[in-house]
């Protein structure tokens, strides 16, 4: 038991590692820091007020653009690198479970989201307070919480859609696209289907206090913070279960994009 | 282990929708190296998916030592298993990529280290072990697969046409290590398109098409058991044209052929005999030479290698169907 | 042996002109695509918005004659509709399918390009007597038809559509400069995103960077630009429309209003410096791939 073990847990430390290390880093990097400077360039010319700041830079930017991407560039390549790669083969022949497999990588990935994507929103809030520090004090704490949230269910999404899918990626923007985009800012019901609309509704109870709300209730009409919590975890848990099971029948035939 | 087979794969079928990949195969392997044969389409990486757990049969069981591939781990870590597909980590280098591999069959981190670093020079890699992957030829990259498929000192080793790509002597050394392997107790399974390479190391053979196995065993039970199909024998001797006329008289032999010129000036003659039952012969041959006291030089079946056996089988397969 | 004994016989046909030679490629790239099933996923998807705009204009064309019977005319809100004959329909029929035609050239570039350059396909390409020129042409045709598929031919389906629906030819005859702004604008939506997805392809040659930096390119960007030109028209007054220069499909619509004559863009006189800016990406792209494949090493 302890030989099997041993190899998971060196499967999450090298696929950790690995993600650290790839060409992704750039890009994501690349992305955070051109909306760091966006930002910043903001703040320093026009001033943030708290208000903005929510649904401009948390909810619309950050919430509904970079962070979806940034959970897909790490959710999607834990496995789809792997496919991609053509190295697949090497893991599924090793004295591992295929979902243990996938629960290693998806746990591999979690290093690298949260520095990216909480550690991003963590820049951006900094960004934000170069105007005036005091007007955005705080600002970090009150809305980490809901990408916290926010991060496990997309990387969960997008880990499934890599074990599923073979051109995993290219369904990820897709999804992120027309899901969360697009179907996340229709009125009616419909929206709940995208994450981005639980991280929201936690951001705007987050920012009720501060001034941060929907600019329509009526069209928007935000969940309870707690009921949004339970279902980010809900999604999360669902998805990774079902991949999970999905991953088990994993069966290694051809390579290709 | 508990004397059961390394490897038994019972009634395996496995089939892709509409496409039959494997009919109804029934194998069972035991210590050495076996080598499994088969033109393009046979059904050999199928087989070898099936015997590594990278694919679940859709009938029947493999099995490794007992226990079901496709659900046991702990059937996985008596594998090491070299796969066809050129595709590795490319940034690292083949020592790290081959401790990486021991790592994740559960070695730990020394135990890794060490076994890797004999793995890398076992395949005569240590020369070139931190060189990146994307920098190594292809030679050395078939070594290092070779080498990550022996590093966490698996019992069975399945290498998936292990020598392409590797230079002659390269391959020399390759055969003799994997006769090592076989001496010290493992078995080995070696897919490969060149028949000489499978002949330079094993005498057991699987021969397979169109997803099936035609026939496997030794060369030459394969050899007798093909009494249907002429045998070329070629033999030298003096009195060449004596010893002819005799052989005609067999009722196994089908015709002989003489070279033409010999036995002219007394030197010896090389005959091309063609028989029909070989085992009836092999047992006529040697009562006749001692009875009429013919010096025969050289005796040498010219198409019992797996060259010949193959090709007949493939084209008899093919007439079948 | 004779070569001739051997079955092999000297190529009796007339060859073409050496310029064609990019030909092959663009057919094997067109055909490597239609036989990959997402490929007709994403052609359904783009498909989707013209079987609406079909079915818009066949409901106008008879609400109108319906309404022509009966002496009366449409209601302005009807006539100001999605779809109506005008110049602005077309282009914005084929500016709405920009997001679909970013995520198909997205899979194209991984495939048609990324993949030469990940497996090495780029050596066997130049082993044959072509140029980087003839490569370059082959692969940006097959790319450039398979844009084409759903931006500029359902936009002229759409036109004759609408032409067929009337009683005369007059349609046709009187909006003759529509039929050279849609080829004209359907050309360059076609072109410009597929000149850019080379670039991008030959750079980061595997799948998961090219389609990250391809969606960061033609999403993050215009979403940067259009929150810039926001936050700034907000605070500050005015209209920074320069931001929008960051956005790739607006730039493009930009041009288009030379070729419609569209007078209700607000903007169509500032389409010289968006022509500069997709000159400049397409440039660039160009400078890349030209590197890229400069870079491929052909042992002979």
């Amino acid at each position: 038991m302890m030989v099997f073990i041993r190899a998971w847990i060196f499967l999450i430390l090298y696929s950790a590692r690995r993600q650290l290390r790839s060409r992704k880093v750039f890009i994501a990097g690349g992305l955070l820091a051109l909306t760091a400077g966006l930002v910043a360039l903001m703040a320093l010319r026009r001033g943030m007020t708290p208000e903005f700041f929510g649904e401009w830079v948390v909810v619309r930017l950050f919430g509904l653009f970079i962070f979806p991407l940034l959970m897909l560039i790490f959710g999607a390549g834990a496995l789809a690198d792997d496919r991609d790669e053509g190295t697949l083969v090497y893991l599924i022949t090793r004295p591992l479970a295929r979902w243990g497999i996938y629960l290693g990588k998806f746990l591999s990935v979690l290093p690298a989201a949260a520095l990216f994507g909480i550690g991003g929103f963590w820049l951006l809030c900094q960004a934000g307070r170069l105007s005036d520090p005091e007007e955005l004090q705080g600002i970090f704490e009150r809305f980490a919480a809901a990408f916290l949230f926010a991060a496990p269910a997309y990387l969960a999404l997008f880990h499934f859609f890599a074990a599923a899918f073979r051109h995993s990626m290219l369904i990820s923007v897709t999804y992120v696209f027309f899901v969360e985009v697009f179907i996340g800012n229709v009125p009616g019901i419909l929206k709940r289907v995208s994450i981005h609309f639980y991280t929201s509704s936690m951001v705007y109870e987050a920012g009720e206090a501060i001034g941060v709300q929907p600019p329509s209730r009526i069209i928007f009409q935000p969940l309870e913070g707690d009921l949004a919590r339970w279902v980010l975890l809900g999604i999360a848990l669902g998805f990774l279960l079902l991949g999970s099971w999905w991953f088990n029948g994993y069966e290694e035939r051809e390579r290709g994009v | 282990m508990n004397g059961l087979p390394p490897i038994s794969v019972r009634s395996v079928s496995k089939w892709y929708g509409q496409v039959i990949g494997l009919c109804e195969v029934d194998l069972e392997l035991a210590p050495g190296i076996t080598g499994l044969l088969g033109p393009n389409g046979a059904g050999k990486s199928t087989l070898l998916k099936l015997i590594t757990g990278q694919l679940r049969p859709s009938l029947g069981e493999v099995r490794v030592f007992g226990k079901p591939v496709w659900r046991s781990a702990s059937a996985r870590r008596r594998i090491g298993f070299a796969p066809e597909v050129d595709s590795f980590h490319e940034e690292m280098p083949g020592l790290t990529f081959v401790t990486t591999m021991a790592r994740l069959s559960g070695l730990t981190r020394r135990q890794a280290r060490r076994q890797a670093a004999e793995a890398v020079a076992r395949v005569g890699m240590s020369a070139h072990a931190h060189k990146p992957m994307r920098a190594c030829s292809k030679g050395m990259r078939q070594r290092i697969k070779i080498a990550q498929a022996l590093a966490h000192d698996p019992p069975v080793l399945i290498l998936d046409e292990p020598l392409a790509g590797i230079d002659p002597p390269g391959r020399l050394e390759l055969l003799d290590l994997f006769r090592r392997l076989r001496d010290g107790g493992k078995t080995l399974v070696i897919s490969s398109h060149i028949l000489e390479e499978i002949e330079a190391c094993t005498e057991q053979i699987v021969l397979m098409a169109q997803g099936r196995v035609l026939v496997s065993g030794t060369v030459r039970s394969i050899r007798d058991l093909m009494d249907d199909h002429p045998l070329t024998v070629r033999i030298l001797c003096a009195r060449g044209r004596e010893l002819a006329r005799e052989l005609v008289q067999l009722p196994a032999v089908l015709g002989v052929s003489l070279a033409r010129g010999a036995d002219e000036n007394g030197g010896e003659s090389e005959l091309t005999v063609k028989v029909h039952g070989p085992e009836a012969f092999f047992r006529r041959f040697p009562r006749l030479v001692l009875e009429k006291g013919f010096e025969v030089k050289a005796f040498e079946p010219l198409d019992a290698s797996i060259a010949a056996i193959f090709d007949y089988l493939i084209t008899g397969s093919r007439s079948r169907t | 042996m004779k070569l001739d004994a051997c079955a092999y016989r000297p190529w009796r046909g007339r060859l073409r002109s050496p310029i064609w030679r990019f030909w092959p490629i663009a057919r094997s790239g067109l055909s490597l695509m239609f036989k990959r099933k997402i490929f007709w996923f994403f052609l359904l998807i783009g498909l989707l918005n013209f079987l609406f705009y079909f079915a818009v204009i066949y409901t106008l064309t008879r609400l109108k004659a319906e309404f022509a019977l009966q002496g009366r005319k449409l209601p302005e809100f009807v006539q100001r509709f999605l779809f109506t004959e005008t110049g602005d329909s077309y282009r914005q029929f084929i500016y709405a399918q920009n997001i679909v035609l970013m995520l198909m050239l997205a899979f194209c570039g991984a495939l048609l390009i990324g993949n030469d350059f990940r497996f090495h396909a780029v050596a066997f390409y130049l082993s044959k007597p072509i140029t980087r020129l003839h490569y370059f042409l082959g692969k940006l045709l097959a790319i450039t038809a398979l844009a084409a598929l759903i931006t500029l031919l359902p936009a002229l389906a759409l036109f004759i559509e609408y032409g067929v629906f009337t009683d005369s030819i007059e349609y046709w005859m009187d909006h003759s400069r529509l039929l050279f702004a849609i080829l004209g604008y359907g050309a360059l939506v076609s072109l410009a995103p597929a000149v850019v997805l080379m670039g991008v392809s030959a750079w980061f040659r595997r799948t998961i960077p090219i389609i990250a930096a391809w969606a960061g390119l033609f999403l993050f960007l215009p979403y940067v630009g259009s929150t810039l030109r926001n936050f700034f028209r907000k605070t500050g007054g005015g209209d920074p429309w320069g931001w929008s220069l960051l956005d790739f499909w607006a730039n493009l619509r930009w041009i288009s209003s030379v070729l419609f004559g569209a007078q209700l863009d607000r903007y169509e006189e500032r389409w010289p410096w968006a022509a500069l800016v997709v000159g400049a990406w397409m440039a660039l792209a160009v400078w890349v791939f030209w590197r890229r494949v400069g870079k491929t090493e052909v042992v002979l």
